[in-house]
């Protein structure tokens, strides 16, 4: 049984409490969000895509652990390398899901781990550039959704 | 062990206590005969031995050596269905289909003991669990194979 | 069989594009561009249609056909706009892989909610239309005319003025390469037209289910091929401490014995019946984990504390139904209940795989080919072009097999244990019944208040149990702020399952009592007990009321025509106004559920107090367009079937952590001596939204039975199944 599970079966045996305020607040981002968000990382830079190549399932049974990769085309030399690498999504409660920090050391431009991805939505890898300039990749994913609802349907 | 199936001979090496129901399926590769429950309660495995309608999950393949047995494989004659099998295409009956089988097994063998059968002799014989709900057009398929 | 096409991979490439992300589609062909071969290496006309020289149609279906129809009721609506012969139409599923690749080219292969037609009607139509005016241009290509004076009927184009005509088999190569008109621009047919759809065609593959040809997953061959017999921890949340497979590796046949993830040993062997034997004899020793001493009794106090609990979550209301109950002359209160049950399909759960680490297969009886396919790629590691899953024939889905995927799950970790050699897992009916994934447990207490005049003021809903979102898509309840709005189904302020009554003042709510039994989507789901919950409840107002029920139901439904035009064709059929039969009761329900609107009436007989006969039951469903008759009958008699063995029968009891029914002799289900007379009134009175037909009416026989007992024998029963009350179903 997951935390969440837990979580919902004590809040149901407290009168209107914390717990609840927590539950009752509409938890999840938006395309613009998501767009702000990626503002706050680029400054306003022009994000071209390209060089950047995010993989994760196209088809996800259960959200909860996803696995993530993004590869950057780079020779990760001190003269021209990777900053920095984050990941975002449309409809996750916050849009930034990863961000890792490289430098030349790194050896490779590359990145994988796990993350929750909420439902059906475009998940977009953005790579900063020593020169300062912005690529992006992106990739539709598909929370294949339970037999008794249509996407989008709730 | 010998095993007659729809009229020809199959050499099994079977456990002698391993169902008939198995060894049709695994050993002798007939899969037309399905597995339900395993505890004779759901009639998906019905075949016959000699002409008698038998739950095959808990017959011992020791038991049925030397006996005629017949699956829902051998009911048609070539291209040329069983009337049976003829009525339940006629009357739409299959749903999913995986009870049907042993349904019409059961019933072939019904209409052996009693060619014109009644709703009662129906609903005392014919006792298999279908799922989908088919029994109406069961009970449409056996008056109409009846009188075929 | 179903076939599944291949990809003819000599004659385009599939080229994964690493700028950008995700995939995309680069084609190379020798027809030029965006044409597609199928395996025989037919053009494709679109994604929807193959059409042989021999004027063969092969329909595309993403859906999954378990029984329902959906395979026909689709081709006939692809078949209806494509203008060609039904007698040459068949059926392909393509495979979740390719539509990844062909970034969902036919969209959601999800079958269930009774969805497969309603959801897909308007997408399959349009494919079927674009492939009829592609014909007919490359037909008029050739004859060098223009497209308007050219007919498409029954598979011939027909040139008007000259009397000139073609087979689609003569110009379907050419078709291919026409340019495919935007599909939102298409006309479709009035079906007041159809000529094909809504007729009661025949199925197809109804010949190869009478002859056992008919291929399952349970019957699925490969060269090669191991079987597997697993047992998973009877107690949810519990895992494998050890097991001595020792004991039975010697055993005949037995190749290995592995354990599954964390919570399941499976034994592999040459046939089925040698692993399960081992799998009988192998000791195994289960962590029971934190779950082992929750009963059946212990899930039923916390759901009781519920009913009367401070929070719960709103899903229906207006006024104030609390103050108009408190203030009400007389007060009418019930508390209802609704167990755990399994689906039970007919054909146990299974899965065949083969892993390699270059290729990942699966071979599954499925009702969403995409889950499938996504459980493979978490279980395998593998990416998704290295993966794919082939949709075999279902014995029965009912909602099993659709958004739970775990055989599948323990298909692929077996098989990546012994790669390069194909795995058939297969499940006993035993393991089947252990690891369900169930019908939610649910009580209810219903309060209504009523005024001197008897008037009803205020009604209060209070559910109390499990989530089923909760369990399997938490997103959607975080959504909702913790709520789960599926609880709602058939009592909800709008949408596909509107309650069907105006009341003054209402207030239904749902106190969220989970458990840890993995709850799943039963046939219907939630419209089962909030059917009983409110139909039997409406039967306890009208005779407080001293009201008959259907005309004491009629006051709350003038704001609700199409419940009241089913509710009313089933008191006409079963003759509600006019005495019933000598010794035969009546009982009546209706409800709104998946976009269709239901009711049933029926007429049964007790004897001994105990023994009850159910003689009739009139239905009646409005689900707008009806694109299948003799289907949408079988189905509605089929859920009876099902909602009736549910009403009597079967009950999933927990102790000490596990389900305690194993097999058909604790949880039963009817036979053919059991089953009513059932009568059908299909009502289609069109509009814009299409209605499901799977689902819908299982739930109104039981409350119409209960409403009956009440009749027969003055006993109210309120909790289900009726065999704890010592009732029979004869």
């Amino acid at each position: 049984m997951n935390a969440r599970r837990r979580f919902l079966t004590a809040a149901g045996c407290f009168a209107a409490g914390a717990p609840l305020a927590l539950l009752a607040r509409e938890a999840r981002a938006t395309p613009a969000e998501m767009a702000e968000a990626i503002r706050q990382v680029t400054g306003g830079a022009p994000v071209r895509a390209g060089r950047v190549r995010l993989d994760l399932p196209p088809l996800i049974e259960n959200g909860n652990s996803v696995p993530l990769s993004v590869a950057v085309e780079s020779p990760m030399t001190p003269a021209d390398h990777v900053r920095a690498i984050h990941v975002f999504t449309e409809k996750n409660p916050l849009p930034n899901v990863v961000s890792a920090r490289l430098g030349p050391r790194a050896g490779r431009a590359m990145l994988a781990t796990r993350v929750r991805i909420a439902d059906t939505q475009t998940v977009t890898a953005i790579a900063e550039l020593s020169d300062g300039t912005f690529w992006s990749g992106s990739m539709q994913v598909v929370v294949t959704l339970s037999a008794c609802l249509e996407e989008g349907l709730i | 062990m010998q095993l007659n199936v729809n009229g020809r001979n199959h050499e099994v090496d079977v456990e002698p206590s391993t169902p008939l129901l198995w060894a049709l399926r695994e050993q002798v590769g007939l899969t037309g005969t399905k597995y339900g429950c395993g505890v004779a309660a759901c009639g998906a495995c019905t075949v016959h031995i000699d002409g008698a309608a038998v739950r095959s999950c808990v017959m011992p393949v020791s038991v049925v050596a030397g006996k005629r047995i017949t699956t829902i494989e051998g009911l048609a004659k070539g291209n040329v269905l069983h009337k049976v099998q003829k009525a339940w295409v006629d009357h739409e009956v299959p749903q999913c289909g995986y009870c049907q089988a042993g349904m019409i097994m059961a019933v072939v063998a019904l209409l052996r003991d009693k060619p014109r059968p009644t709703d009662a002799d129906i609903d005392a014989t014919i006792t298999n669990i279908c799922r989908c709900g088919t029994f109406q057009q069961v009970r449409e398929a056996i008056h109409a194979a009846a009188k075929a | 069989m179903t076939a599944m096409p291949k990809i003819n991979r000599r004659s385009f490439i599939l080229s994964t594009a690493a700028v950008g992300g995700g995939l995309a589609l680069g084609l190379r062909l020798p027809f030029g561009p965006e044409v597609v071969l199928a395996q025989d290496g037919t053009p494709e006309i679109n994604a929807w249609v193959v059409i042989r020289p021999d004027d063969t149609v092969v329909v595309r279906v993403a859906r999954s056909e378990m029984g329902q129809g959906t395979i026909t009721g689709l081709a006939q609506l692809v078949a209806e706009e494509l203008e060609c012969d039904w007698a040459k139409v068949t059926t392909e599923y393509p495979t979740p892989g390719q539509n990844v690749a062909r970034k969902r080219v036919w969209g959601d292969f999800s079958t269930g909610g009774s969805r497969g037609i309603r959801t897909s009607h308007d997408y399959v139509r349009r494919g079927g239309a674009a492939a009829r005016i592609m014909l007919t241009q490359a037909a008029a290509d050739q004859w060098k005319v223009p497209a308007a004076e050219c007919v498409a009927a029954n598979s011939v184009i027909t040139h008007k003025p000259s009397g000139r005509t073609v087979r689609y088999g003569q110009v379907a190569e050419a078709a291919a390469k026409v340019p495919a008109p935007d599909a939102k621009t298409l006309q479709l047919k009035d079906p007041k037209n159809w000529k094909i759809a809504g007729k009661p065609l025949k199925r197809f593959n109804t010949v190869d289910k009478v002859t056992g040809k008919q291929v399952y997953g349970f019957d699925f061959k490969l060269p090669g091929m191991l079987n597997a017999a697993i047992k998973e921890s009877p107690v949810f949340g519990g895992k494998v401490k050890s097991f001595d497979a020792a004991k039975v590796s010697g055993m005949k046949g037995v190749r290995r014995v592995v354990q599954v993830g964390d919570t399941a040993v499976a034994v592999v062997a040459d046939t089925w019946w040698q692993a399960k034997t081992a799998l009988d004899a192998l000791p195994i020793v289960f962590d029971e984990g934190p779950n082992a001493k929750v009963s059946s009794a212990s899930i039923a106090e916390i759901l009781k504390a519920g009913l009367d609990a401070e929070q719960a979550f709103v899903g229906n209301q207006n006024g104030d139904a609390k103050a108009a109950i408190a203030g009400a002359a007389k007060k009418i209160e019930a508390v209802y209940s609704y167990p755990y049950q399994n689906h039970v399909c007919m054909e146990p759960m299974n899965a065949t795989a083969r892993y390699t680490a270059d290729k990942c297969e699966v071979w599954v009886p499925t009702q969403d080919g995409e889950a499938s396919f996504a459980a493979l790629l978490a279980a395998s590691g593998l990416p998704a072009d290295k993966c794919e899953v082939y949709k075999l024939d279902l014995g029965g889905g009912f909602g099993r097999r659709g958004a739970f995927q775990d055989y599948v799950t323990q298909a692929v970790q077996i098989a990546k244990q012994i790669p390069g050699t194909p795995v058939k897992l297969l499940w006993s009916r035993e393991e089947d019944m252990r690891q369900g994934r169930f019908h939610p447990v649910m009580q209810c207490k219903l309060t209504g208040g009523f005024d001197a005049a008897n008037n009803l003021t205020g009604l209060h809903m209070r559910l109390s149990g499990q989530s089923i979102l909760a369990a399997v898509r938490p997103a959607i309840v975080e959504k909702q702020g913790g709520r789960d709005p599926l609880s709602f189904q058939g009592v909800a302020d709008a949408g596909e399952h509107a309650i069907g009554y105006g009341f003054p003042n209402l207030l239904i709510d749902h106190a969220m009592r989970n458990t840890h039994v993995p709850p799943g989507f039963w046939r219907g789901v939630n419209i089962n007990q909030n059917a009983i919950f409110i139909e039997c409840f409406m039967d306890e107002l009208a005779h407080a009321a001293g009201q008959d029920p259907v005309a004491f139901r009629r006051k709350f439904m003038e704001k609700y025509p199409r419940n009241l035009a089913v509710l009313n064709a089933v008191a006409e059929g079963i003759g509600w106004d006019k005495p019933a039969p000598r010794g035969q009761h009546r009982g009546i329900a209706q409800m709104k559920a998946f976009d269709s609107f239901v009711a049933a009436a029926c007429e049964i007989s007790v004897q001994g107090g105990n023994k009850v006969k159910v003689h009739r039951i009139v239905a009646a469903t409005d689900c707008g367009y009806a694109v299948n008759p003799a289907q949408i009958e079988r189905q509605v008699a089929g859920s009876f079937v099902y909602g009736l063995s549910a009403l009597f029968m079967q009950e999933c009891t927990v102790k000490d952590g596990r389900i305690e029914q194993e097999n058909f002799h604790t949880y039963n289900s009817m036979r053919i001596a059991q089953m009513p007379k059932v009568e059908t009134i299909i009502l289609q009175p069109g509009g814009t939204v299409w209605g499901g037909i799977g689902e819908p009416t299982i739930c109104v026989a039981a409350p119409a039975v209960l409403n009956a007992f009440f009749k027969a024998t003055g006993r109210r029963i309120r909790s289900v199944p009726l065999k704890n009350h010592g009732i029979e179903l004869v």
